[in-house]
């Protein structure tokens, strides 16, 4: 590990440069009467509530209050997938997924899981069908969120509780954990076919408990292993997904990291209770923030969640379950521009471009 | 005998209980109600204070054996019509006074005149304690034997559910129920029988399902802070349970239903050299099985409850005699409960069991003389519970057993004097000891604890003419037995009575520990303990009531109470970051009020209506900045209910309707649960062959069908029957 790096501003810039480009050439093509016609889209911010079981929608470039959406009277949801308008939420105790449409602000279907499920982790494996991942059944189910089907269920490792859809590939991240929730050794991913719905292989990866991830600038998974509780023993590992086998390993990022994102600039950006958030730069192998000198939102250092907006702007999560909470949105130099509320326990944010209305 | 055949070998099932209820109908559709020659009689009477031989109004005055019941007036006078001629057991009940009763003989069409003595006695801890004013218990109230025996009640949490301000929660058919009183948890709320506390230490909470509602003579409930009054816990309310003593004669009661419920009761008591002794027994289960609808929220679809089956068995024996110039009252009691934990409806358990047994023994002396009252209560109680669940759906499987012994004293004093200010002082003391051995609780929860509390009371009478106000005062200090903190809590009241119209006023404080599950639970599968953990504390709790009756061929009588009350520190379970619950304490701001209105109408030929409706509203709210009062989790804002009741000849019944208001499953205003109604109906038939007393019952629970509950996740079954037959040798 060498020093660690300061913020690449000059990449964030870049990054911004070229969002707002795309919004223009957008613009104008709203206005070129002999295009086609495409939708007036607003960006919104989706953040799941655990305790409220709720999410909190807010626009990202506008002033409106934000509004919240009841998912169940129970369950214990930590993660959702978004596309589009549409989320769909894994409820965790209750065996099912609530799918809701943010244009209505409604959950328009709650599709119903396998008994025992578990239900967490979910991606789009399309605009109609997402795998939730049943941590209790050691299986994936495929439903159909239009119809509010049970397409299939899929045998897939021990405790599956992550989902990432890449180029075709679903990877599901296996915490192999005991009935105790404790991690019985190394965790595993299990490889599927998309379009065929079959386990394509299973690759084990040197960290502990791996729970969630992103894709990389690179076209690379990066998945970060959780580890135990009070383990200090957080790492990331980084599949090629026409590798079988885990290509890479970083340790270092402390005590259980949680669902991570990639910044405008490139580098991986994973939020944690115990220390904030630290910065990863998968290009030179060194952090840019060490869990030492994590970033710290208001001074605190903790964080239940992050995600960047379409403006590369991040944003993370106030890890409050007593009452309700706040995300907070970060300047470039991390300081808090501005705080939104949300509801008892946030646990994760996602970005998302609904039409105007 | 037919009928009774008919119920004693009814199969589990529902063809064969239609049958029954035909049958049922068919015979007393067949009865004669009364001989033509007979003429309804009347019963007249008075009752008077066996201490200051002052008029007692608000005493319910009940036919035994008819259920024929009022209240006397500002007077102490009643007046039963409509009375069939013979020989009746009159029974009167009122809080703070020892229940009476007496043998009337009705000739025909003619009027029988008593004169009842009550004797004042403190009630609460087995017959000492402090004489109950309205002033300290504005909105008590009580539900005698007869109600108790009509109710068709299970157990006591059945009683008690759906009453003023009360909240009984439930896991399902046959699982564990604990009641909550005006916003305050279980582990707020003491629950005493015969003066001996029924909360678990390591809970907090008294589950009301493992009291067989038929060992209940009476049922109290004090709603407010009386922990001056009655001691640590007592902060929501305080609900006294005296149970049956030695009855008149045999008594049998068998009792089938749908979900497979069963029950058979019995009970006898009898005079032997100046003693009274009695004995009762019974004998209760279902299958606890039915078919339900999963709510669309979670998913939806058919499903089937399954591991909800339940047994009891109760047994109690009394011996009740007079003693140097006192009563003498020694009870022995045992209940075991075995039964299945189905768990949440989408998540449930198939092999989770519950067995547990628990024994009591307690011996009271008290004695009421002109002016000074004493009394003393010995007890001893043993508590054993084994949970198991080889196969839980989530986490380890577990088998944890735990054995609770408990001894205490309670000793107390009263002096009153008859002088112009009618000065009352007393006070007592009260001293438990504890064992606790759990494998439920952590290596260093403390295995022993011993609870002591001394309190003082007074109250005076100014001479200020007939409406002269009451003024009360009670203090009690408590030493924590596991801090050794002490702390103090207080109740102070005003009360004014003119006419058909009372008036109360009460200020008063409160506080309940943490329970040793709070803060020494032994650490496991998402489940962590707070051995930092406060106590809920009621700094300040304001209640104002009015109260009016009156009426003469329609007796009506209604009231107000209004509560506020701040809770500082309210313990509640909630997950962290990681879904690992841990309890908390949080500030909660909480005030509201209750309202009831009855009458009650005599009619010629026997008949009588009585009516009654009573609203709750409680306000329980997070202290913090929302920009709305979020209302605690599962305390519903609003609850009510409509009752009435009839007798016509040999026939009575009733129908009850309940509301349970809309409440939130989570700490925001989200996800709301919203309110449902519940009906319940029920039919009775009275025969009295000679010397004997017969009664048929029907009873339809949740009429509409109706499968809401209070929690979500713990269905309901829907429509239910029951069917019930009781034997009983009159005196």
């Amino acid at each position: 590990m060498g020093k660690p790096a300061e913020p690449r501003r000059s990449q964030h810039l870049i990054g911004s440069m070229l969002v707002s480009l795309s919004l223009t050439l957008v613009m104008a093509g709203c206005s070129d009467s002999s295009g086609p016609e495409l939708p007036i889209v607003r960006e919104v911010g989706v953040v799941l509530n655990s305790v409220d079981i709720s999410l909190t929608v807010f626009g990202v470039n506008s002033q409106g209050t934000p509004f919240t959406i009841g998912l169940a009277p129970d369950g214990s949801p930590v993660s959702m997938a978004v596309r589009g308008s549409l989320v769909a939420v894994p409820l965790g105790l209750v065996p099912a997924v609530a799918v809701v449409d943010l244009t209505t602000g409604l959950v328009t279907r709650t599709v119903a899981l396998p008994e025992g499920s578990g239900a967490t982790g979910a991606a789009f494996l399309d605009d109609e069908r997402v795998m939730v991942a049943n941590p209790g059944l050691g299986s994936v189910s495929v439903v159909n969120v239009v119809d509010g089907t049970l397409v299939t269920s899929i045998d897939v490792g021990v405790f599956p509780q992550g989902v990432i859809v890449h180029q075709g590939r679903a990877f599901v991240f296996n915490g192999e954990l005991g009935p105790d929730f404790l991690p019985t050794g190394p965790g595993t991913i299990t490889v599927l076919d998309v379009a065929r719905l079959e386990v394509l292989a299973t690759i084990d990866v040197s960290g502990e408990n791996p729970s969630s991830g992103a894709v990389g600038p690179d076209g690379r998974i990066y998945v970060v292993n959780a580890g135990r509780f009070f383990g200090d023993n957080g790492s990331v590992s980084m599949l090629d997904g026409s590798i079988p086998g885990e290509v890479d390993w970083q340790g270092g990022f402390g005590d259980f990291p949680g669902a991570p994102a990639f910044g405008p600039e490139g580098d991986l950006y994973v939020p944690a209770f115990s220390y904030g958030v630290a910065i990863w730069s998968p290009v030179s192998g060194q952090f840019v923030r060490a869990t030492e000198r994590a970033i710290e939102p208001e001074g605190v250092p903790s964080a239940s969640g992050l995600g960047f907006d379409a403006a590369g702007r991040l944003y993370t999560l106030r890890p409050d379950c007593v009452r309700p909470s706040a995300i907070l949105r970060l300047s470039s130099t991390f300081e808090v521009e501005a705080t939104m509320p949300v509801g008892v326990c946030p646990i994760a944010v996602a970005f998302t471009e609904i039409p105007e209305g | 005998m037919r009928a009774f055949y008919l119920i004693s070998t009814w199969p589990r099932g529902r063809p064969t209980a239609l049958a029954g209820v035909l049958s049922l109908l068919a015979l007393g559709a067949l009865h004669p109600p009364r001989a033509s020659a007979q003429w309804p009689g009347q019963i007249h009477g008075s009752v008077t204070d066996a201490v200051t031989g002052a008029p007692v109004s608000q005493v319910a005055v009940q036919l035994a054996d008819q259920s024929r019941a009022t209240t006397s007036d500002q007077a102490g006078a009643f007046r039963l019509r409509g009375v069939d001629p013979g020989a009746h057991r009159l029974m009167v009940t009122r809080l703070g006074y020892a229940p009476a009763e007496v043998l009337v003989s009705v000739e025909n069409g003619a009027i029988a005149r008593v004169r009842l003595v009550m004797t004042p006695t403190p009630i609460g801890i087995g017959g000492l304690g402090v004489r109950l004013d309205p002033a300290v218990a504005p909105g008590a109230y009580s539900i005698g034997s007869p109600e108790i025996r009509d109710a068709g009640a299970s157990t006591l949490g059945d009683l008690l559910r759906g009453r003023p301000g009360v909240t009984v929660s439930e896991r399902g058919v046959g699982g564990a129920q604990t009641i909550s009183i005006r916003g305050v948890a279980g582990d707020g709320v003491l629950v005493l029988i015969d003066g001996v506390p029924l909360n678990d230490p390591t809970t907090g909470e008294a589950d009301l399902s493992r009291l067989a509602a038929s060992s209940a003579e009476e049922i109290t409930v004090l709603p407010g802070a009386h922990t001056a009054r009655f001691g640590q816990r007592a902060q929501g309310g305080v609900v006294l349970v005296r149970t049956r003593a030695a009855g008149s004669g045999p008594r049998l009661r068998t009792e089938g239903g749908s979900l497979g419920r069963w029950r058979a009761a019995a009970e006898w008591g009898a005079s032997a050299g100046g003693f009274r002794i009695g004995a009762g027994g019974e004998a209760s289960g279902a299958d606890g099985g039915f078919t339900f609808t999963q709510p669309g929220d979670i998913g939806g679809g058919e499903a089937h409850r399954r591991n909800a089956d339940v047994e009891r068995w109760t047994g109690w024996a009394t011996v009740n005699g007079v003693v140097a110039e006192g009563l003498l009252r020694l009870r022995l009691g045992s209940e075991r409960i075995e039964r299945g934990l189905p768990g949440k409806s989408f998540a449930p358990s198939r092999s989770a069991r519950q067995t547990a047994t628990r024994s009591q023994a307690s011996i009271a002396w008290s004695r009421v003389e002109q002016g000074l009252d004493l009394g003393a209560t010995l007890f001893g109680t043993l508590d054993e519970a084994h949970l198991e669940d080889p196969d839980p759906p989530l986490g380890r499987s577990f088998d944890t057993r735990t054995r609770l012994s408990s001894g205490g004293l309670k000793i107390a004093v009263t002096r009153r004097w008859s002088g112009i200010w009618r000065p009352e002082v007393g006070g007592g003391l009260d001293g438990e000891y504890q064992r606790v051995n759990s494998g439920a609780l952590s290596e260093t929860s403390p295995r022993q604890r011993a609870e002591t509390s001394a309190y003082a009371h007074g109250a005076v009478t100014p001479p200020l003419g007939n409406a002269a106000p009451t003024l009360s005062l009670a203090v009690r200090a408590h030493r924590d037995g596991l801090s050794g903190i002490w702390r103090t809590t207080h109740e102070v009241g005003v009360a004014w009575a003119r006419g058909p119209v009372s008036l109360q006023v009460s200020q008063r404080s409160g506080f309940s520990p943490p329970s040793l599950g709070d803060q020494y639970f032994r650490e496991g599968v998402a489940v962590v303990p707070n051995p930092d953990l406060g106590p809920e504390r009621v700094p300040s709790e304001w209640e104002a009531a009015v109260a009016f009756a009156g009426g003469r061929a329609v007796g009506w009588s209604g009231g107000l109470s209004a509560f506020r009350g701040d809770i500082a520190g309210m313990i509640v379970w909630q997950p962290d970051f990681r879904f690992v619950w841990s309890p908390r304490n949080i500030d909660v701001r909480r005030d509201g009020l209750e309202a009831w209105f009855g009458a009650d109408a005599y009619f010629g030929g026997g008949g009588s209506l009585k009516l009654k409706a009573e609203f709750s509203l409680v306000r329980v709210t997070y202290d913090r900045d929302d920009p709305e009062p979020v209302q605690v989790l599962y305390r519903p804002r609003h609850t009510g209910a409509l009752r009435a009741d009839f007798e016509l000849g040999s026939w009575s019944g009733g129908g009850r309707a309940r509301y349970l208001g809309a409440r939130f499953p989570v700490p925001s205003p989200v996800n709301e649960l919203p309110g449902f109604w519940s009906i319940d109906v029920a039919i009775r038939h009275t025969w009295r062959p000679a010397g004997w007393r017969v009664r048929a019952g029907l009873r339809v629970d949740r009429l509409l069908d109706q499968t809401d509950a209070l929690i979500f996740g713990f269905p309901q079954p829907g429509r239910t029957l029951g069917l019930a037959m009781e034997v009983q040798r009159l005196p």
